[in-house]
C-alpha cells in the first residue's frame, strides 16, 4: 500500500484508493474515540469523600473533669467555636442547644469558647436554656490551643459536624440557622448514623 | 557521530541550567516547586515568581537573584524587599510626574514609589478613579499600571505575615505573664493565642496612660501598634497556597489570611501553616536542612489535601521548562544555522552544509522537547492560544523541511527549515514577552478531543501552507535567477505540489472538523465567522490552485505564483482574523499588527507581480 498523495494526484488508482482508505480509517477511529469519550463522562452523583479523622485533644469541661476527645461516646458531635461577645453566636446558641436537647443523646455538643474572661463566658452560659444537658461540654479555650492551634479557627462562630466514627464531615461558617430545614436534616442524618450501627 | 555529540552537548547544557546550584545556601529549588493556584491553574511557585517579577521589572532576575530567590525574600523578609529597586518605569513622564530621583536604571523600590505617590496623591487618585477607557495618554496608563503593580506587590508581600516572627517581648515578667519565651520572636498566629491575656493586661492602660510609662507598658503599646499595623494584611489574597480543606475537589485555593478569615481552617491547614512557619523560621536562622525539611512537609501536606489537583511531576516539569529556555535556545540554533547557510552561500565551502544540518536538527529536537513538555505540563494539546499556534506551526514547518531535505538532499529543504524556523520562533518570542503563556482555556475550547483534532489539523495545515508559499517563492526566484537549471525547477515544482496537496488535506479536514465542533459548542455548523471564512478562504485558494494546474489553466509559473500567494491567504487568515477585532475568534484590535500585515501583503503582491512580469517578458523574448 502506498500512501502517496502526490502519486494519487497524478492518477495512480491504487495510491488513490489506499489514501482514501487511510483517511476513512482515521475518521472512523476519531468518531469511535469520541463516542467512547462521551460515554466515559464522570458520574453525576458526587463521589464519596474520604473524611478525615478528628485529631484528638484534651479538654476540661465545666464540671472540671478532663476528657480526651477520642474517648467521647460514639455519637454525632457538633464541635462549635463561639464567644460571648460575638453577636451571631448570641443569636444562634439557644437554637443550637434546642437541637441538642431534641436529639435525646444522639448528638453531643463540644462548645469551645474563645472568650477573654471566664466570667464573661460563664455569665453568658448561665442564661442559656438546656445548658445542663449532659451531652454538652462547655470549654474555655483560653490559649486557643483547640480553636486556633489544632483546628485553625480564628473567627467565630464556626462549627464542624462530626459523625459517630469521629470523622469530620462538614464545616459550617457563621450562623446557618440551626432551625432551618436543611440543617435539621443534616443533624438528623448525623444522629441516624448512630442508630444504624 | 558529530550529530549525536552535538545533541548530547546541548542536552547537558540544558540540564546544567536547570539543576545549577543557586547562589545561596537555602535551596530555592525546594521552594520553587511548591504548588500555588494562579490564573486558574496549579503552577509551581517558580512560574508565579517569574510572572510577577517580569511584570514588575521586565526581567526574570534581579540584582543577581533569581525570581525564586526574589519571591523568597518578598515573602519571608518583606521589609528588606521593600527597599529593593524592583519596579521598572519605562516612561520619563511618569518619573517626572512622581518627582522620583532619577535612577539611571529607571528601577525604583516600593518605598520610593509609595512615598512619591503619597506626595502626589491627587494626581494618582484622579487617575485610578477615572474610567480606564478615558485614559489615552500612554504615560498616564503606565502610572495606573504602576499603581496596580504596587497594590499587587503589597498584597503578595503580606501573604505570610501571620507566620513571620515579628513580635518580641524583652521584659521577662511580662513574657511570663503572657506565657511566651522572653527575648524570642514569635508570630501573629502565636500572638493571637495569647490575645486574651494581652487584652487583660492592656485594658487598664487604655484608660490612663502616664507620662512615664513603664517598660512593660511600652512593650504592650508596641504589640498593640503592631497588631493594628497588621490589620490590612487580612485582605492579602493573591498567594493561594492553601488547598481547600472542606470543599469538594477542583475548587479555589486560598491565601493563608483569607483562609482564616473565611473560616476554612481545619486541622490539616493548621499543620500546613505550621510547616510554612517552620520555613519562615529556617529562613530567619539561615538553616538549610530545616528549610528543605519544611518544604518537603509542605509538599506532602498539600498532596494529602488536594491529591486530585496536584501533579507533582508536572510541577517539576514546569520548573525545568522555565529554566531550560528550550524555545529560545532553538531560536539561537536556527539563527546560527542561518548564518552557516549564508556563509556557505558566500564562501562556498562544503563544511557548512552538515554544520547547518546539525544545527537545524538540534534546534528541532529542542523545539520538539519544549512542545512535549508543554503538553505534559498543561495536559492538553499545545494549540490553545495564538502564541502556542505560532510555536506549533514553526515546529511543523521545520519538520516538513527536514522531510523535504531528506528526500531531495539539495539544501533547499534545509534553507526553508532554517529560514522558516528562525522567522516563526522570532515572532513567537515577541508574543512570549507577555509573561504568562500557559493559561488554561475557556470552557468552550477545553474539550480535548476537538482541540486535538480540529485545531491541530488546521495549525498543521497552516504550517504546510507556509511551506507551499515559501516553495512558491523559491521556484520563482530559481526560474528568474537560474533560468537554465531545468532539473532543479522540476524538483522544486514537485515539492511544491506535494506540499500543496498535504496542506489541502490538513486544512480541509480541519475546516470540516471545525464545523462539527462549532455545531457542538455553539449550535451551528457554519456561521460565516471571520475565522471560519479565513479557513474556507485557504481551502478554496488551494483548491483553485490545484484545479487550475490540473485543468491546464495554470502552467508551472502560474502555479508557482499562486502558491507564493498562499502566504498572503494564510497570514490574513491566521494573524488578521485573530488580531483585527471582529468575530468570535478575535483578541481585540492591535493597530501595530494591522499596519505590519498591510505592509507584508503589499510587499508580497508587488514581489509576485514583479516575478510574473519578468517571467512573461522572458517568454515573449525567447
Amino acid at each position: 500500500m502506498r500512501f502517496d498523495l502526490a502519486a494519487a494526484a497524478r492518477g495512480d488508482m491504487r495510491a488513490k484508493l489506499s489514501s482514501l482508505f487511510a483517511i476513512l480509517v482515521i475518521c472512523g477511529l476519531a468518531i469511535a474515540y469520541d463516542t467512547w469519550h462521551q460515554a466515559e463522562l464522570p458520574p453525576t452523583i458526587t463521589e464519596i469523600n474520604t473524611f478525615k479523622m478528628t485529631p484528638n485533644f484534651k479538654f476540661t469541661a465545666q464540671n472540671s473533669k478532663t476528657y480526651d476527645f477520642n474517648h467521647l461516646p460514639k455519637t454525632g458531635i457538633i464541635l462549635h467555636f463561639w464567644a460571648s461577645w460575638c453577636v451571631p453566636c448570641q443569636v444562634e446558641l439557644p437554637e443550637l442547644l434546642k437541637q441538642i436537647q431534641n436529639a435525646h443523646g444522639e448528638l453531643a455538643l463540644v462548645a469551645v469558647s474563645i472568650d477573654n474572661s471566664h466570667e464573661a463566658m460563664q455569665k453568658f452560659i448561665d442564661q442559656l436554656p438546656y445548658r445542663n444537658n449532659t451531652h454538652i461540654y462547655w470549654i474555655w479555650d483560653q490559649n486557643k490551643d483547640i480553636s486556633l492551634k489544632t483546628f485553625n479557627t480564628a473567627n467565630v462562630p464556626e462549627s464542624i459536624l462530626i459523625n459517630s466514627q469521629h470523622q469530620m464531615v462538614q464545616k459550617i461558617v457563621g450562623d446557618p440557622g440551626w432551625n432551618s430545614p436543611d440543617i435539621v436534616k443534616q443533624l438528623n442524618e448525623l444522629a441516624m448514623e448512630n442508630n444504624q450501627r | 557521530m558529530m550529530k549525536y555529540l552535538f545533541v548530547l552537548l546541548f542536552g547537558l547544557l540544558i540540564m546544567q541550567s536547570a539543576w545549577a546550584a543557586e547562589n545561596s545556601n537555602l535551596d530555592s529549588r525546594a521552594f520553587a516547586q511548591l504548588p500555588v493556584q494562579h490564573n486558574g491553574r496549579i503552577e509551581p511557585l517558580d512560574s508565579f515568581a517569574r510572572f510577577y517579577l517580569t511584570a514588575f521589572s521586565g526581567n526574570t532576575s534581579i540584582d543577581s537573584m533569581t525570581s525564586d530567590e526574589w519571591l523568597v525574600e518578598l515573602l519571608f523578609a518583606p521589609d528588606r524587599a521593600y527597599h529593593r529597586a524592583v519596579f521598572k518605569i519605562n516612561k520619563l513622564e511618569v518619573e517626572h510626574t512622581l518627582a522620583l530621583p532619577n535612577h539611571p536604571s529607571h528601577r525604583y523600590s516600593f518605598l520610593e514609589i509609595a512615598a512619591a505617590m503619597a506626595a502626589h496623591r491627587e494626581i494618582v487618585n484622579s487617575l485610578i478613579s477615572a474610567n480606564p477607557k478615558n485614559i489615552t495618554d500612554p504615560a498616564q496608563q503606565q502610572l495606573v499600571t504602576l499603581y496596580t503593580h504596587m497594590t499587587v506587590f503589597l498584597d503578595i508581600s503580606r501573604s505570610l505575615s501571620l507566620l513571620l516572627p515579628v513580635f518580641e517581648i524583652d521584659d521577662a515578667a511580662l513574657a511570663k505573664k503572657m506565657d511566651v519565651p522572653a527575648g524570642e520572636k514569635f508570630s501573629y498566629l502565636e500572638m493571637m493565642r495569647h490575645k486574651t491575656v494581652y487584652l487583660a493586661l492592656a485594658k487598664p492602660m487604655m484608660n490612663k496612660m502616664s507620662n512615664h510609662p513603664t517598660r512593660q507598658q511600652i512593650s504592650l503599646l508596641q504589640i498593640g501598634l503592631m497588631l493594628k499595623h497588621m490589620e490590612p494584611d487580612k485582605q492579602s489574597q493573591l498567594l493561594r497556597i492553601v488547598p481547600p480543606a472542606w470543599q469538594k475537589d477542583n475548587s479555589e485555593w486560598l491565601s493563608p489570611w483569607v483562609m482564616l478569615q473565611a473560616g476554612q481552617g481545619a486541622p490539616q491547614t493548621a499543620a500546613l501553616l505550621q510547616s510554612w512557619a517552620r520555613m519562615a523560621q529556617a529562613y530567619q536562622n539561615n538553616n538549610p536542612t530545616e528549610w528543605t525539611a519544611a518544604a518537603k512537609d509542605i509538599s506532602q501536606q498539600n498532596l494529602s489535601l488536594a491529591k486530585k489537583q496536584i501533579r507533582p511531576r508536572a510541577l517539576t516539569a514546569e520548573y525545568i521548562y522555565n529554566h531550560a529556555y528550550l524555545f529560545e535556545i532553538s531560536f539561537g540554533l536556527y539563527f546560527t544555522a542561518l548564518l552557516a547557510l549564508l556563509i556557505k552561500l558566500g564562501a562556498r565551502r562544503r563544511i557548512f552544509y552538515p554544520v547547518a544540518a546539525v544545527l537545524l536538527c538540534g534546534g528541532f529536537v529542542l523545539h520538539f522537547t519544549g512542545e512535549v513538555l508543554r503538553i505534559y505540563i498543561m495536559a492538553r494539546p499545545p494549540v490553545g492560544t495564538l502564541y502556542e499556534s505560532i510555536i506549533f506551526v514553526g515546529l511543523v514547518v521545520v519538520a516538513g523541511s527536514l522531510l523535504l531535505e531528506a528526500r531531495g538532499r539539495n539544501g533547499l529543504g534545509l534553507a526553508i527549515g532554517v529560514l522558516g524556523g528562525f522567522i516563526l520562533q522570532a515572532i513567537g518570542m515577541t508574543f512570549a514577552a507577555t509573561a504568562d503563556n500557559m493559561e488554561p482555556l475557556v470552557a468552550v475550547l477545553n474539550t480535548n478531543f476537538w482541540l486535538a483534532t480540529h485545531v491541530m489539523a488546521i495549525t498543521t495545515g497552516y504550517g504546510c501552507c507556509l511551506l507551499t508559499g515559501i516553495l512558491g517563492h523559491v521556484y520563482l526566484l530559481q526560474k528568474i535567477l537560474r533560468p537554465t537549471r531545468y532539473n532543479m525547477h522540476q524538483e522544486t515544482s514537485r515539492m511544491m505540489s506535494t506540499a500543496s496537496l498535504v496542506a489541502l488535506f490538513f486544512t480541509l479536514t480541519g475546516t470540516i472538523l471545525g464545523g462539527i465542533w462549532a455545531d457542538q459548542s455553539w449550535g451551528r455548523f457554519w456561521g460565516w465567522d471571520p475565522k471560519e471564512n479565513g479557513a474556507l478562504l485557504i481551502v478554496l485558494w488551494l483548491l483553485s490552485m490545484l484545479h487550475g494546474r490540473l485543468s491546464g489553466l495554470l502552467r508551472a509559473n502560474g502555479f508557482a505564483m499562486a502558491a507564493a500567494a498562499t502566504l498572503i491567504t494564510v497570514t490574513l487568515s491566521w494573524f488578521g482574523v485573530n488580531l483585527l477585532s471582529v468575530g468570535l475568534h478575535s483578541y481585540g484590535f492591535i493597530s501595530g499588527i494591522a499596519f505590519n500585515l498591510f505592509l507584508f501583503v503589499s510587499i508580497e503582491i508587488i514581489f509576485i507581480a514583479a516575478c510574473g512580469l519578468i517571467l512573461r517578458r522572458r517568454r515573449v523574448v525567447t
